[in-house]
């Protein structure tokens, strides 16, 4: 790895490590290998959201040309977000992309993944199915958000309701996870649900 | 040198001298008027290999090639005046151990008792061979002739007449081992014991001369000022942190990029080498490469800068400092008359034509068809695309004319994708 990217990588470890949202475990970096060009991140939902009470993984590649290059992050954690892609983790978040500074550091891109939790954009989605929750059946949305953050995130509010549809679709013969993806995308109607389960 | 023609150098102060190891004396070709300019240019650093790097007591810096010896008028004393010109100089603390010792050697030979012989004319070729970077002082020749000629009347008499060689007592000299710092001779010392000065703590006042005194103490203030400059901007500089690499600039290795970038519209603070590499990338859209990678505030260029600056006098002095000194230089684009540099009057580097003379801004060319010439293409856009189309129709009927037109349209479409790189040029 370029010099430069290394070098400044282990300082804004340190930096990080040191800074008070880590003191307040807002957010966390761990190291995955030794050269400091994989790192794994953490970040908490952020309070009176949907993702209250998660703990999201964050999968953070360095470049060689960092810091002249935005580092490449994706959720590991599955999240329902528009901003934020169901099936990949992807993120679209305009810093990570052409609006990148060589000046940001690790801990500003995490809390500022933590304040997209906090206010989607759903004019500028990644995932479009989310999206157009989002913007036309919001307390649904929230709900899905919560049930997610609870399912995969540890968050605390199971969603009662949404449970037991899951684990109906579920003793149909299908995969947990897969019938929460159709379930979350046909707004919890579990008939619709299954067809497209079936019809895929 | 011919006779009647004044050695250049007199114009030039004595490097030696201000290293208070002069052995020539009076008879030192060079100025030994500490208002003249000296030129203490380290030659092997132009020959590009000095071994002490920032160690060396010598400026490493590139000769000014158009040299004004602004302190010309202001250069006293035509008739050498020994009380004066032999006070040693004040040594600043940078330099203490040398003037010592050199000193010595200078007093040695300047035994009253035998005034020393003036240089018959060939032998001040061969001093003037002693002088690093000697071409380059054909810069600092007086302007005119005429100015040479008067110069010569006043300054030659006294220095060529074997009898007026000034008859130095060592009664009248400043004891050079007092001024450093003890005489081990004490009161048995033949040479004068000057007062202390406050300021530099050498004893280098001569008593009862008012002028010497208040000369010297001016020089020591403006030592001072200069050095406490200095210090505050050490001061200032050196725990700041480049915000793309997270160094402490003034910390870097190598030495070379120990420079800031400072960028005209934000105080933000980068190394030069992060900041240039960050407006040079290529990946992102040039307004976010022109913005600071810290508060996104726009700036339009880079200047370096040694030490760091936070107030917005020191910074506009920087700027106007930088672009003097680019002034100076060539332009490659513009390339003495020979190229087309795309800032034309806007360039910060020198648009020189070859026989010596400021080129003019590039005349607003017009094309056989009235489009006009990139610079002006830019600014009245608007107005050239509302003319496009009568000036289209008014083409149809000029076969030759529509050729141009497109070859200038496609010339045109180029030129504004180029426009966005404009101002990173001046970075390099």
């Amino acid at each position: 790895m370029a010099n430069i990217a290394e070098q400044r990588i282990r300082r804004e470890f340190k930096e990080v490590v040191k800074s008070e949202e880590v003191a307040r475990c807002h957010i966390k970096v761990e190291l995955v290998n030794d050269n400091y060009t994989e790192l794994r991140g953490e970040i908490i939902g952020p309070p009176d959201t949907a993702y209250e009470g998660g703990t999201f993984i964050l999968e953070i590649k360095i470049p060689d040309t960092y810091p002249f290059n935005p580092p490449k992050v994706k959720f590991s954690t599955k999240i329902w977000h528009p901003n934020i892609s169901s099936v990949t983790g992807a993120i679209c978040l305009d810093i990570l992309k052409d609006q990148w500074a060589a000046a940001m550091t690790l801990r500003t891109v995490l809390l500022s993944l933590q304040a997209l939790l906090a206010a989607a954009e759903p004019d500028d989605p990644q995932d479009a199915v989310v999206a157009k929750q989002y913007k036309e059946n919001l307390p649904i949305f929230q709900q899905t958000a919560r049930h997610w953050t609870s399912a995969y995130a540890g968050g605390p509010n199971k969603e009662k309701e949404l449970e037991q549809k899951v684990e109906q679709v579920k003793n149909m013969g299908f995969d947990e996870h897969k019938a929460r993806v159709a379930l979350s995308s046909c707004n919890w109607d579990a008939e619709r649900a299954t067809e497209s389960l079936l019809s895929s | 040198m011919a006779e009647g023609q004044i050695p250049f150098e007199s114009k030039i102060l004595c490097r030696y001298y201000v290293h208070g190891a002069c052995r020539k004396g009076d008879n030192c070709n060079y100025s030994h008027d500490r208002h003249n300019p000296v030129d203490n240019v380290c030659k092997y650093y132009i020959r590009g290999s000095c071994t002490f790097g920032d160690r060396c007591r010598y400026d490493h810096i590139k000769p000014r090639s158009n040299f004004q010896p602004e302190s010309q008028k202001k250069s006293t004393p035509l008739k050498p005046v020994p009380q004066k010109s032999h006070v040693p100089p004040p040594v600043s603390s940078s330099e203490p151990i040398t003037s010592g010792m050199v000193s010595l050697k200078k007093a040695l030979n300047k035994e009253p008792s035998t005034p020393t012989t003036p240089k018959p004319p060939e032998e001040w070729v061969k001093a003037s061979e002693f002088v690093p970077g000697q071409p380059f002082q054909c810069s600092s020749i007086p302007n005119s002739y005429a100015h040479a000629a008067a110069n010569n009347l006043e300054n030659t008499e006294p220095s060529l007449s074997f009898d007026e060689v000034p008859v130095v007592s060592s009664g009248q000299l400043l004891c050079p081992f007092s001024a450093d710092r003890e005489c081990p001779y004490g009161d048995e010392c033949e040479y004068r014991h000057g007062d202390v000065c406050d300021l530099c703590g050498l004893a280098v006042l001569l008593p009862g001369d008012e002028k010497q005194n208040l000369e010297h103490r001016q020089e020591c203030l403006q030592q001072h000022e200069r050095d406490m400059e200095l210090s505050f901007a050490i001061a200032r500089s050196k725990d700041k942190q480049c915000g793309v690499c997270m160094d402490i600039v003034l910390e870097k290795q190598p030495t070379a990029e120990q420079r800031f970038g400072i960028l005209s519209d934000c105080s933000h603070c980068f190394c030069l080498a992060c900041i240039r590499k960050w407006r040079a990338s290529k990946q992102f859209d040039s307004k976010t490469i022109r913005s600071c990678p810290e508060c996104r505030v726009q700036s339009d260029f880079v200047t370096p800068s040694a030490y760091w600056v936070d107030t917005k006098e020191d910074k506009i002095k920087l700027i106007q400092g930088y672009k003097q000194a680019l002034g100076k230089k060539p332009c490659k684009y513009f390339d003495k008359g020979r190229g087309e540099c795309p800032f034309n009057e806007k360039c910060f580097y020198l648009h020189m034509n070859p026989d010596g003379t400021k080129a003019e801004p590039n005349p607003r060319r017009r094309n056989a068809d009235g489009s006009l010439d990139y610079e002006e293409r830019v600014t009245f856009w608007d107005f050239f695309q509302e003319r496009q189309e009568r000036l289209q129709n008014l083409l149809l009927m000029l076969e030759d004319d529509i050729a141009s037109l497109l070859i200038n349209l496609n010339f045109f479409s180029d030129s504004e994708e180029e426009s966005d790189d404009d101002d990173d040029f001046l970075l390099f």
